[in-house]
C-alpha cells in the first residue's frame, strides 16, 4: 500500500493507444499504484479537475495534442505546474540501432526533442523499448520520484535499466525537474506531527506534517490560501508552542472530497530551528529504531509512540474542555454524561430553549437558557441521568429546589422550575453571568482589600438570611459563589443543604468540599450556621492569602489539618493584610463551633469597622 | 353532562392525541440485525417508530428525525455509508447515531468527520444509551428574538448576494442551532468577525453547487471551472455576504469588522467558535440543492 502521503494521490498515465494503457495499467495496479489513464489531453485535464495527482506520464504524442502541449498546459496552471511530468516514448530497440548509423542530424533532433522536455519543466523523459516490460520500467521511476509511493521491496526488484533506453538522469543534472529538486533533502516522516495554521493567527485550523525540509513544510490541511499567501504555522513542541512564519508555495487539490497539501517556505527564525530539529530528531528516532531492529516492526514502534501521544492529548483535551471534543472515545461515565449533555444542544425543553453549552459538575450539565414564555434568560441545570434514575437522587433535588424556593433574596440565585421531560430533569434557574469566587482568586491582582471585604460582608449578611431559615448550606465554596457582571454576588448549589429542624436525615451525612469543609462536618456531627461560618472563613482565608487554609496531596491528609492542625495567620501568608482582618478570619475558622463568632452580626460589625478604617 | 362540557372533554382528548401523534419520532435503523433492532427498539420504547432497511445509495431521509447506523462494516465502508447518509441529509439537522457492539473505544473520529452525529457502543450502560439516543430526539428550539434581529440581516443579503452576482433565486429554508461549527459541505469560505461584535461566519457548499455558482457567477461554462476558481470564488462569496450583511448592522451591538476570508476544503471539519455562544445554521435552497450560512456572533457591548 502507498505511503500516507499519498494515499489519496493518483499516477497519471496519458498515452494514445488505449490498449497499450489498460495493459500498464493492469500492472500497475496490481502491483497497488492508484492509476488513472488518458489517452487525449483534454481527458487528462477532466482527470486532473477531480483528482489529486502526484505524478504524470504522457506520451511525446497524444490523441487530440502532441505530449509538449500538455506539458506547456500545465506549466502554466499554478494549481498544476508542480505536479512532476515524466515523458515516455515507445522507440523500439532496432529504431535505436539504426538511428546510431544514421545522420547525425537524426540524433541531434533526437536529443533536442529531449532537451526541449527539460527546458519546458519535464522532470524526466523515459524512452522504452516496446518489448520491454513498461510497467516495472515506470515502477522504478515512481520508486525514485515518490518514495514514499514505493515499498521498498518494489525498488529492490527493479530490473537494470535496458541499454536501448534513454536516461534522463545526465538530462536531468543539466535541468532537473521540481520534482528532483524537492527530494533533494527531504525528509519522509510518519504524519504524526499535528500542526495548527491561521492566515491572520486568528482563526486556526488543523493540519499535518506529511514531510519537512531545512526551507519548509509540506502539510496536509484544510486550510486553503493562495500561492505566495503568508500562513502561520503553529507547532506544539515539549518546550511549548512555537508560530513560525511561512509561504504558501504549493497548493494541490484536486479531488472535491480531499484535503489539500500545501508546501510552504518557511522564515528563517529561532522558532523555526527549534520546530526543525524537534521535527527531524521524531524522524530519526524512527530511522534509528528502524535500523537497529531487524525485524520489520518500525511500524509498531512509531504506531505505540502515536497512540500514546494521541492519549495523553486526548485525556488533556478531555479534561480541558470535554464538550468541544467530538473525538473522546471513552466509554467511562463521563464520556457518556457529556455525551448526553451534547445531545440537548440547541433543544427544546418543556418551557425552556438551551441555547449553548455552559459547563458540566458532578450533579449535572449546565446551559444557558430561554424561558420563552416569560421571556427572560435562565440557566438549565440538566441533572446527571446517573443520578436522575436513583430515585433519591432525583428526591434531594426536588428537595432542593424547594427549599431554594424558601429563600428568596438577592444574593442567593433562584430556582424558576424543576421539571423532567422524557427522561430528562433539569432546573431552571436565575442566570448569573459572569464568575465566581474561583476566578478571582486565580486573578488576585485585580481584588482591593475594600472589595474583598465588602464580599464578604454582603456574604455574611447572606448566609445570616439562610442561617435563620435554619438551612445549612454545607457547601459554601469558591465555587459556589457566583459574581454576575453588576459584581453582585449569589450563593448558588444547595444540593446538599438541610433543614436544621431535626428532621433532616442526611444532617449527618459526612458532605462538602475538602479545602473548606468544617471539622464538625468532617466529624459526622450535627451542623449549625456555624459550620458555614467556618466553610465562609476558609473560603476568604483563600482569597486573600491566595492559598488554600490547609492543603495536602490526598483528601485524607487536609481533612486530617481542618481537624488537628492549627491555622497559619492569614498576615503571616499575605503580610499586607492587617492584622484585624486575620483575626476574623481566624475566628471564623476555629475548630471548635463554640470558639467560633456565634452571629453573624458581631462578624459584619467587625469587618465593617475595619472596612471604614481602610 | 352538558354539551359545552362534552365539547371541552372532547377537546381535551383529541388535544392529547395529537400530542401523542406530534411526540412522536420517525426513525430510520440501517443495516442492523435482528438482534441490534431489538435492543434499539428497547432503547427507544413504544412511543418512537422506528423502521428497519439495508442500505442503499438512493436513501431519501427528508422525513426521518434519526438515523442508526449499524456499524457492520470495514471503517472505509461505514465512512462511505456516513458521507452519503449526511449528503442525502442535504444540510438538514439530522443526527445519525453510529452504533457498534465494541467493548474497547473505537475511535469516532473518522466516523464524526464524515457526518456521524454521535458514536455510540450498544454495550455502554443501557441508561446511558438511552439518554444520549433521547437526548436527540428532544425537539430543536427556534431562534430568540435577539438571534432572529441579527439573523434576518444575514438571510436577506445572502439571497440577495446570489440573486445579484450569479441570478439566482435562493430561498430560506430553515434554522436550527448548534454549539459548534462542524462541516459536512465539501467547501466553506470562513469569515473572522471582530469589533463590537465578535465571531464567526461559514458558507458550506456541496462541489456542485459550489461549481454551478461560480460558473454563473463569472458567466461562463461549469466545465471551464477548476478547483482553484471555486475556492476563489467561494472565498468572494463569504468575503460579500459579510461586507453586504457588516453595513446594516452599523450603530448597533452587531456591528462587527470583517476580516481576511478563508477557504477550507473537505468535509467534517470543526471550525472555532465563542465559547458559551450558539452556532445558527441557515439553510438555503436553490433549486433542489441547498447550501448553508454558519452564523456564531456575539456582541461585546450589552445590549440596549
Amino acid at each position: 500500500m502507498p505511503g500516507f502521503m499519498n494515499i489519496e494521490s493518483y499516477i497519471l498515465l496519458v498515452n494514445r493507444e488505449e490498449k497499450f494503457l489498460n495493459t500498464v495499467c493492469q500492472s500497475l495496479l496490481d502491483a497497488g499504484y492508484p492509476i488513472l489513464t488518458a489517452t487525449t489531453m483534454s481527458g487528462a485535464l477532466n482527470l486532473l479537475s477531480k483528482h489529486t495527482v502526484a505524478l504524470i506520464f504522457s506520451d511525446t504524442q497524444l490523441e487530440d495534442f502532441s505530449g509538449h502541449d500538455f506539458l506547456k498546459f500545465l506549466k502554466n496552471s499554478r494549481l498544476l505546474s508542480k505536479i512532476p511530468f515524466v515523458f515516455f516514448e515507445s522507440v523500439p530497440s532496432n529504431e535505436i540501432a539504426d538511428k546510431a548509423v544514421e545522420a547525425d542530424s537524426m540524433v541531434e533532433e533526437e536529443v533536442s526533442k529531449v532537451l526541449e522536455a527539460f527546458e519546458m519543466g519535464a522532470a524526466d523523459f523515459i524512452a522504452y523499448d516496446p518489448e520491454e516490460e513498461l510497467a516495472t520500467v515506470l515502477m522504478e521511476r515512481i520508486g525514485k520520484m515518490l518514495p514514499s509511493m514505493a515499498g521498498n521491496e518494489r525498488i529492490s526488484e527493479s530490473p537494470k535499466e535496458a541499454d536501448t533506453k534513454l536516461s534522463a538522469q545526465s538530462a536531468a543534472a543539466v535541468s532537473p525537474g521540481p520534482q528532483d529538486r524537492r527530494d533533494s533533502d527531504r525528509n519522509f516522516i510518519q504524519p504524526i506531527e499535528n500542526v495548527e495554521l491561521s492566515r491572520d493567527a486568528v482563526l486556526w485550523l488543523p493540519g499535518k506534517i506529511i514531510n519537512v525540509s531545512a526551507q519548509g513544510l509540506l502539510i496536509q490541511t484544510s486550510l486553503l490560501g493562495r500561492l505566495d499567501m503568508l500562513l502561520y504555522v503553529r507547532v506544539s513542541l515539549p518546550a511549548g508552542k512555537r508560530i513560525v512564519n511561512s509561504v504558501i508555495k504549493h497548493i494541490s487539490i484536486g479531488k472535491n472530497q480531499l484535503s489539500a497539501e500545501i508546501g510552504v517556505q518557511v522564515e528563517t527564525s529561532k522558532e523555526w530551528i527549534e520546530t526543525y530539529t524537534y521535527i527531524t530528531s521524531v524522524t530519526d528516532a524512527g530511522i534509528k529504531a528502524a535500523a537497529l531492529d531487524e525485524t520489520p516492526v518500525i511500524g509498531k514502534k512509531i504506531d505505540v509512540k502515536m497512540i500514546m501521544q494521541a492519549d495523553s492529548n486526548k485525556t488533556q483535551r478531555v479534561d480541558v474542555e470535554p464538550l468541544l471534543d467530538n473525538f473522546n472515545n471513552s466509554g467511562s461515565e463521563k464520556a457518556l454524561e457529556i455525551k448526553f449533555y451534547r445531545s440537548l444542544i440547541g433543544k427544546q425543553l418543556g418551557n425552556y430553549r438551551a441555547v449553548s453549552f455552559i459547563g458540566a459538575g458532578a450533579m449535572g450539565g449546565v446551559f444557558q437558557g430561554w424561558d420563552v414564555v416569560l421571556e427572560r434568560h435562565v440557566a438549565l441545570k440538566v441533572i446527571s441521568y446517573n443520578l436522575s434514575t436513583v430515585e433519591s437522587y432525583r428526591n434531594m433535588f426536588f428537595q432542593e429546589a424547594r427549599l431554594v424556593s424558601r429563600l428568596s433574596h438577592p444574593h442567593i440565585a433562584q430556582i424558576y422550575h424543576i421539571e423532567q421531560i422524557d427522561d430528562v430533569l433539569f432546573f431552571a434557574m436565575e442566570l448569573i453571568s459572569g464568575g465566581d469566587l474561583g476566578d478571582i482568586i486565580q486573578d488576585r491582582n485585580k481584588l482591593n482589600m475594600a472589595e474583598g471585604l465588602e464580599y464578604l460582608i454582603t456574604m455574611c449578611q447572606t448566609l445570616d438570611f439562610v442561617g435563620r431559615m435554619n438551612i445549612v448550606h454545607r457547601d459554601i465554596k469558591p465555587a459556589n459563589i457566583m459574581i454576575n457582571d453588576q459584581r453582585q454576588l449569589k450563593v448558588v448549589d444547595f444540593g446538599v443543604a438541610i433543614v436544621n429542624d431535626g428532621t433532616d436525615k442526611r444532617a449527618s451525612e459526612g458532605l462538602g468540599s475538602p479545602l473548606y469543609v468544617s471539622p464538625e462536618c468532617i466529624m459526622g456531627r450535627e451542623l449549625d450556621f456555624r459550620s458555614d461560618i467556618y466553610s465562609l472563613g476558609a473560603t476568604f482565608y483563600h482569597l486573600f492569602a491566595g492559598e488554600p487554609p490547609f492543603k495536602g496531596n490526598s483528601v485524607e491528609i487536609v481533612l486530617s489539618k481542618h481537624l488537628n492542625e492549627a491555622l497559619v495567620p492569614l498576615k503571616k501568608v499575605n503580610p499586607i493584610l492587617s492584622g484585624e482582618l486575620s483575626d476574623i478570619i481566624a475566628k471564623m475558622m476555629a475548630k471548635d463551633p463554640n470558639e467560633r463568632y456565634q452571629d453573624y452580626k458581631v462578624i459584619i460589625e467587625a469587618l465593617n469597622a475595619l472596612l471604614h478604617a481602610t | 353532562m352538558v354539551v359545552s362540557e362534552f365539547h371541552q372533554a372532547i377537546t381535551i382528548i383529541y388535544h392529547e392525541q395529537e400530542m401523542e401523534v406530534i411526540s412522536m419520532k420517525k426513525i430510520l435503523g440501517i443495516d442492523c440485525s435482528p438482534t441490534v433492532a431489538k435492543t434499539v427498539s428497547g432503547l427507544l420504547g413504544e412511543n418512537d417508530h422506528i423502521q428497519y432497511e439495508n442500505f442503499h445509495d438512493e436513501m431519501v431521509l427528508n422525513d426521518y428525525d434519526m438515523i442508526i447506523l449499524w456499524m457492520g462494516q470495514r471503517q472505509s465502508n461505514v465512512v462511505e455509508q456516513i458521507c452519503k447518509l449526511r449528503y442525502a441529509c442535504n444540510f438538514q439537522n439530522i443526527p445519525i447515531i453510529l452504533v457498534h457492539g465494541e467493548q474497547q473505544d473505537v475511535s469516532s473520529q473518522p466516523y464524526v468527520i464524515a457526518g456521524a452525529t454521535e458514536v455510540l457502543s450498544l454495550v455502554n450502560p443501557s441508561p446511558a444509551c438511552k439518554h444520549i439516543i433521547k437526548g436527540y430526539l428532544v425537539p430543536s428550539r427556534e431562534p430568540l428574538a435577539e438571534e432572529i434581529e441579527y439573523l434576518n440581516p444575514f438571510i436577506k443579503n445572502t439571497c440577495h448576494v446570489l440573486k445579484t452576482m450569479a441570478s439566482l433565486d435562493v430561498t430560506f429554508k430553515k434554522v436550527y442551532f448548534s454549539n459548534t461549527i462542524r462541516i459536512f459541505g465539501d467547501i466553506s469560505g470562513i469569515m473572522g468577525l471582530s469589533g463590537n461584535a465578535e465571531g464567526t461566519l461559514v458558507v458550506t457548499f456541496y462541489w456542485d453547487l459550489a461549481k454551478m455558482i461560480i460558473a454563473r457567477m463569472m458567466g461562463t461554462e461549469e466545465d471551464s471551472i477548476d478547483a482553484e476558481l471555486i475556492h476563489d470564488g467561494v472565498s468572494e462569496i463569504i468575503n460579500m455576504i459579510s461586507g453586504s450583511t457588516k453595513k446594516e448592522f452599523v450603530g448597533t451591538p452587531y456591528h462587527f469588522e470583517i476580516s481576511l476570508p478563508s477557504v477550507v476544503v473537505g468535509p467534517g471539519h470543526q471550525i472555532g467558535y465563542l465559547q458559551h455562544t450558539s452556532v445558527a445554521v441557515l439553510i438555503f435552497q436553490v433549486g433542489n440543492q441547498s447550501f448553508a450560512l454558519h452564523v456564531c456572533i456575539k456582541p461585546k457591548a450589552k445590549m440596549p
